[in-house]
């Protein structure tokens, strides 16, 4: 006879099963990441019994999560995507409100110093448009200035996002191991509890908000995870974590690591969506070419402005000097000596080397006496008191600052070095800022009287800004101490002791591209970082895309792989700076004017002096262009008043002819007249001359970067427009890709979200059933006590 | 389909957040009235947006430009006409003083007083400065006075030729200036071409014509002297070529024609032998030097004035250290006697004496080296004052008109030893000395300087030369306010131009960025509407649950 009551209880058993589990996805209605369970029931196997074969009752036999893995995957991809997108459009949105933003962009204050500037051309005697002028520039000085150190700061910023994002990603790299673990030690691969499986899951799916992750299922159930192309982050129960580290070739930016074979190998360019991935994409395909750009824009107009401003007299007479700079104000500071006597100097011995500095040279030399410490040299090598030889305050253009330190003057106006003694090494340190090849201090031509064996250690006292081109000087072989600011960076894998510099020398050849030039164990090659193109090749120096670049020290074929950084226009912006703050020396006139003189019989009228070479030292000499009855008719000649020369003899004049000399050039136009003279000079007292501030006011509208194509204007607006663009793009992108992760999120609430409903009715089905199997229970009871009364 | 409850939820919600954004957006369009609130919006509208606002920035400066060089310009012609009424003045007051007859020199002289005024107003003009101190005519110089004089007759230009040019259209310039060099010293003499001259020295009473080029391609541009051999016959000589045109010679007519190498002249009157007459390339003379020359010419010494000195040299004519000196002077009704005036040791001592004395008998001591003696006659004196290296007293009349005024009388000299003599001397004037000297030995000896012969054919050269002169320098300054004028209208319609530019520009900006207000308000009203109906569905459908009904 069935046994009701085990039938009863089998089903008792099961159905509280189904409620509780029914009850626990209740419980998780609200859990975002829980997938729901279903219980399954099977039939007890049958039992024959007389005519058939009577049931048992039921097992519940499994309690199975509901899931589309298809979809766990298709969720994380998309989730992956929104978050890069989202990371970078955030950032995205920053870098346009600072250069964008109506009130602070940069075309106000660019054209409130062009106006500024055409009033000075329109009333270039009066000091209140000049003040204007300058205080213009220091609006525009302070735009410029605070953009890049705002574009700086953001870079900076990201450096800070990533290091917490690594460590992120290691905290849930870490749990995952732990939950394979788990997993493995818990449970076999075909019964894994479905709550652990959800964390599992969840983790995954906040992993994939950081960075995209490839999962591949191990035969044991457990889950790796590989990021960008193929390295394992998570293997069964063990994790590997990211590294960050100072990116070798530009130390400004941070880059992540991963530990190989025992190196730490950069994946920074492998590694692609997420969060990371879209905080790198922004730095590197938004950030540094918005830097660059706007770099590139200041550079142009510190440059062109320079290039005619010192084309230009100022009120007192004198050629104008450099408006703006944009090269960092970093200076040389070290020093150099050592242990003279264990390097060479031997006592009797005359050393002898020249000093040089800034166009100048100092040549120093000591003789060494037999009771000479390293200090004795020292002081003989800076102030040479026993009056042999010559120390380097010997050099005329050497000051006494009756302090204990000299000056040495450079050619360069403003720009200085001054030593001073300490212990055995003399000690020095540049002041006025950068000459364009970073005002470097070279020590060459190191000769002694004796075995020519002598040595000058170098040192740069730990000063960033400094670095040397070899440790020591000897005799043929110079060293040179090289000044911080137009240098390449060297990468901090490089093995030789080569420095790479270089200028600006053609603004309007300039690219927004950063250069890297790698040396291959012979000599050089240049590739340019935009479009990939080595664009030369050879030992230097370089002169490509309106860049020179100069290779100096010595590099050994062992040092083959050694590599520079090169990213010229990147500080342009930051480093912008308003050289002149006196009105007297803004240079608004021409240096020459044209005279007609007064007896003149002819009708040749001269036109205003333009210049064709500013820089020519015979520009302001009195020049006579002298129609001598003497010559042959219709010829005239130039002559230098002062010293009589004729510069160019029996010149035959026709209507229209332009005249050349010194730099400058002039039109004569009409019929001239044996004996007229018409003359060229220095434009003194030209207060009310304007021409100069004519041609700087009209630099706004000309073409001055990529190759005369481009405005200034124009070059911020194309940097505004690819931010807009991309972070446009960027935008529609992100909102197609949330429309995906909705429909994803949606697909998955369809298989394995809870709806209370559903549980509501399966919660009356199975209590239906629990209370119909206690009937079942009690009947079995009455028909058992029945039995027992009966008998 | 199977839905989650969580969906439900979650749908709901992010439907509402959804149209609150779109609500928020267009809020903040509405407050800005701008489509545009950042260039990812619109970046190709954004760009232009930046183009547009440049050209404006742009027009505005070149139009702040404009009117700064229009009130430059305005200034330079309203003194250029002031120059031009000072110069009309000038040129009736020449013409006046060629008709009135030079006979009347007191006339001609107060002409030459109001042409030095005149001079001076002009000269002034010329100096201009405008509000911040800068003179308008010295070029790029404009802090340096453009024209300066010595005082005596010269003037110098300071200045140079530059000419300030301000920037009024993207590739346009205006010169906002002209330099004293173009307006004032820049003038070409006599017709243009050549001028003409007599020399001061002529006899006879020829005039030469202004005349003109008559071919052009001949003319040489040389310096030439038309010289008289007789008073029929005359040479044309090139100076600067140090030969004789040919023919020579040539006969005189009276207002006959004289061509040669392009030029034709003629000459009126009667010139004399050894007459000359120059033809020279027209050089450049300054406005002022023109009308100083004519104050001067005016002015000259003539009839009504005399000069001249007498004595001097006193110990080597006979008055010797200690001899007394009496002797009589007389000036239009006023006799001085000096009585026992002492030699003194030195010629300088003679002097001082001989001038003490007459402070003496009332002529008054100016203080400044100069005596000063009145006539009977108002406004007509006398000036002496003691010439320094020959010790004479030199005199000069001022203010007299016609010969019965002018005579300055010494007489009835007595010296110790009666061998004085007294030096008189015209030094070279137009006035006339009766005598060379007169001598104590020659008691009742009497001699009188009166006003010589006027010819007053060199006078009437001079102002026609200065009339042509003058027409010259009004044509220069006609010249520049033509100029003035048509710079003028170009940068007011420079101005207008800009201003049609700034209007299209504008309203393409307008386009691109400015919000569509109706559009915007129909946006919010249907945004919030359909935000509200989000919220309301949301609330309903959350209520709906089986376990109500458990």
């Amino acid at each position: 006879m069935p046994d009701l009551l085990n039938v009863s209880v089998s089903g008792l058993r099961a159905y509280q099963g189904a409620l509780s589990t029914t009850s626990h996805n209740i419980a998780n209605v609200g859990n975002e990441d829980y997938t729901r369970q279903r219980v399954e029931f099977d039939a007890r196997l049958p039992i024959q019994q007389g005519p058939g074969f009577f049931g048992q009752g039921v097992d519940l036999t499994s309690v199975n999560r509901i899931i589309d893995e298809f979809n766990s995957l298709n969720i994380r991809d998309i989730t992956s995507n929104t978050f890069r997108l989202s990371a970078f459009e955030s950032f995205a949105s920053r870098v346009e409100t600072v250069i964008a933003d109506e009130q602070t962009n940069l075309m106000p204050s660019l054209d409130g110093f062009f106006d500024a500037l055409n009033d000075v051309a329109n009333d270039p005697s009066a000091d209140a448009p000049r003040v204007a002028l300058l205080g213009a520039a220091e609006i525009l000085e302070q735009r410029l200035s605070s953009m890049g150190e705002e574009l700086r700061g953001i870079e900076t910023e990201i450096n800070g996002v990533v290091r917490s994002e690594v460590t992120e990603i290691n905290a849930i790299t870490t749990e995952l191991a732990r939950i394979n673990e788990t997993l493995t030690s818990l449970s076999s691969v075909d019964n894994q509890p479905s709550d652990l499986l959800d964390q599992r899951d969840a983790l995954l799916k906040q992993l994939s908000e950081k960075i995209s992750v490839t999962v591949v299922e191990q035969a044991n159930g457990n889950l790796n995870v590989l990021v960008g192309t193929g390295q394992l982050l998570v293997t069964n129960g063990t994790s590997l974590n990211l590294l960050t580290q100072q990116d070798a070739a530009q130390p400004d930016k941070i880059s992540i690591a991963i530990e190989s074979s025992g190196s730490t190998v950069d994946i920074s360019t492998s590694l692609v969506g997420g969060e990371l991935g879209g905080l790198l994409d922004f730095r590197d395909n938004l950030l540094s070419p918005a830097q660059n750009r706007l770099g590139r824009t200041a550079i142009a107009l510190s440059e062109t402005m320079n290039a005619q401003h010192v084309q230009g007299y100022d009120l007192n007479g004198n050629l104008g000097g450099n408006l703006f700079s944009t090269v960092s104000t970093g200076h040389l500071q070290a020093q150099f000596g050592g242990d003279y006597l264990n390097n060479g100097f031997d006592v009797g011995d005359t050393v002898a080397f020249d000093l040089q500095f800034d166009g100048q040279t100092v040549s120093v030399s000591h003789t060494i006496t037999g009771t000479d410490t390293n200090q004795d040299i020292a002081n003989g090598l800076l102030f040479n008191p026993s009056g042999l030889g010559a120390g380097i305050v010997d050099d005329a253009n050497v000051t006494d600052n009756l302090d204990g330190t000299y000056t040495l003057a450079g050619t360069t106006p403003g720009v200085s070095l001054t030593f001073e003694l300490f212990g055995s090494n003399i000690q020095f340190e540049s002041a006025g800022g950068p000459s364009p090849l970073g005002n470097d201090l070279s020590i060459s031509n190191l000769v002694d009287g004796f075995a020519n064996d002598a040595t000058i250690e170098l040192s740069s006292l730990g000063s960033s800004s400094t670095r040397l081109s070899a440790g020591v000087a000897s005799s043929g072989n110079p060293a040179t101490f090289i000044g911080p600011a137009t240098q390449a960076i060297p990468n901090q894998n490089n093995t030789g002791v080569g420095a790479v510099n270089f200028s600006i020398t053609d603004v309007s050849a300039l690219t927004i591209s950063d250069y890297e030039l790698t040396y291959n164990g012979v000599d050089f090659d240049l590739l340019r970082l935009s479009d990939n193109v080595t664009v030369a090749s050879g030992s230097g120096p370089f002169s490509v895309d309106g860049l020179e670049i100069v290779t100096n020290g010595l590099l050994l074929p062992a040092d083959a792989g050694d590599s520079f950084y090169i990213n010229p226009t990147k500080q342009g912006a930051v480093n912008f700076q308003v050289l002149v703050n006196n009105t007297s020396e803004i240079a608004a006139a021409t240096p020459v004017r044209a005279t007609t003189n007064i007896n003149n019989i002819g009708s040749v009228e001269i036109s205003p002096t333009t210049l064709t070479n500013a820089t020519d030292g015979e520009l302001t000499r009195t020049v006579d262009i002298f129609f001598d009855p003497a010559n042959p008719s219709g010829t005239f000649d130039v002559v230098d008043r002062t010293t009589g020369n004729v510069l160019q003899d029996d010149v035959i004049y026709f209507n229209g002819i332009n005249v050349n000399q010194n730099g400058w050039q002039v039109q004569l136009t009409g019929e001239p007249q044996a004996g007229d003279t018409f003359t060229v000079q220095n434009n003194s007292a030209a207060v009310g001359d304007n021409r100069n501030a004519l041609l700087l006011a009209g630099l706004q509208t000309q073409g001055v970067l990529d190759n005369g194509n481009t405005t200034f204007e124009q070059s911020y607006n194309t940097t505004v427009t690819e931010v807009a663009v991309v972070t446009q793009q960027v935008q529609i992108n992100l909102s197609v890709e949330e429309s995906l992760l909705q429909s994803a999120i949606e697909q998955r609430e369809t298989v394995s979200g809870v709806n209370l409903d559903e549980e509501a009715a399966d919660l009356i089905r199975f209590q239906q059933a629990y209370q119909a199997l206690s009937r079942v229970i009690q009947v079995s009871q009455e028909l058992f006590d029945s039995l027992l009364t009966a008998v | 389909m199977r839905v989650s409850t969580s969906l439900i939820h979650q749908q709901g919600v992010q439907s509402i957040l959804d149209k609150q954004a779109e609500l928020l957006r267009t809020q903040n369009q509405m407050s800005s009235g701008k489509k545009i609130l950042s260039p990812s919006d619109d970046p190709s509208g954004a760009s232009r947006i930046i183009d547009l606002n440049e050209a404006l920035a742009q027009i505005e400066q070149y139009d702040s430009n404009a009117n700064y060089a229009t009130q430059r310009l305005n200034l330079e012609e309203s003194t250029l006409d002031s120059s031009l009424l000072v110069l009309q003045r000038v040129r009736e007051l020449a013409i006046q003083a060629a008709n009135t007859g030079v006979n009347d020199l007191r006339s001609e002289q107060a002409i030459a007083s109001e042409i030095q005024e005149k001079l001076e107003e002009l000269f002034d003009y010329a100096n201009t400065k405008d509000e911040n101190g800068d003179y308008i005519f010295s070029g790029f110089q404009s802090k340096t006075q453009a024209f300066t004089t010595d005082g005596a007759g010269n003037y110098t230009y300071n200045g140079d030729e530059g000419q300030l040019s301000l920037q009024i259209g993207s590739n346009r310039q205006v010169a906002s200036s002209d330099s004293g060099a173009e307006v004032f010293q820049k003038v070409r003499q006599g017709n243009g071409d050549f001028s003409v001259d007599a020399v001061r020295t002529n006899a006879g009473t020829g005039k030469i014509s202004t005349g003109s080029v008559q071919n052009p391609a001949a003319f040489l541009k040389h310096d030439y002297s038309i010289r008289f051999i007789d008073a029929d016959n005359y040479e044309v000589f090139d100076n600067t070529l140090n030969a004789s045109v040919a023919p020579s010679p040539r006969a005189y007519t009276e207002d006959g024609g004289i061509t040669f190498d392009g030029i034709e002249v003629e000459i009126s009157g009667t010139p004399a032998a050894g007459d000359e007459f120059t033809v020279n390339a027209s050089r450049y003379q300054d406005v002022f030097t023109t009308l100083s020359d004519l104050v001067r010419e005016l002015d000259a010494p003539g009839i009504g004035d005399i000069t001249g000195s007498f004595g001097g040299d006193y110990s080597t004519n006979g008055f010797a250290p200690g001899d007394t000196i009496d002797f009589d002077l007389d000036f239009d009704g006023v006799q001085i006697n000096l009585v026992g005036v002492a030699a003194g040791a030195t010629d300088v001592d003679t002097a001082n004496n001989i001038t003490a004395a007459l402070v003496g008998q009332g002529v008054t001591d100016n203080l400044d080296g100069t005596f000063t003696l009145n006539g009977t006659t108002p406004g007509y004196s006398v000036d002496f004052q003691i010439n320094p290296i020959t010790n004479a007293i030199e005199f000069r009349t001022d203010g007299g008109n016609g010969e019965v005024f002018s005579h300055l009388t010494i007489s009835n000299l007595v010296d110790t030893g009666n061998d004085g003599v007294m030096l008189l001397n015209n030094n070279g004037s137009n006035t006339v000395a009766s005598a060379a000297s007169i001598t104590s030995a020659t008691p009742g000896d009497s001699a009188f300087f009166a006003a010589g012969t006027f010819d007053n054919t060199f006078l009437s050269q001079q102002i026609d030369n200065a009339l042509n002169n003058i027409d010259q320098a009004m044509t220069s300054i006609i010249n520049v306010q033509t100029s003035i004028g048509g710079r003028i209208n170009s940068i007011d319609s420079q101005i207008e131009d800009n201003a049609v530019r700034a209007i299209h520009l504008q309203e393409v900006r307008s386009e691109i960025e400015d919000l569509d207000l109706t559009e915007a308000i129909t946006n919010l009203t249907f945004q919030t509407t359909a935000l509200q109906v989000a919220q309301q569905t949301f609330v309903q459908v959350q209520g709906l649950s089986l376990f109500d009904f458990i």
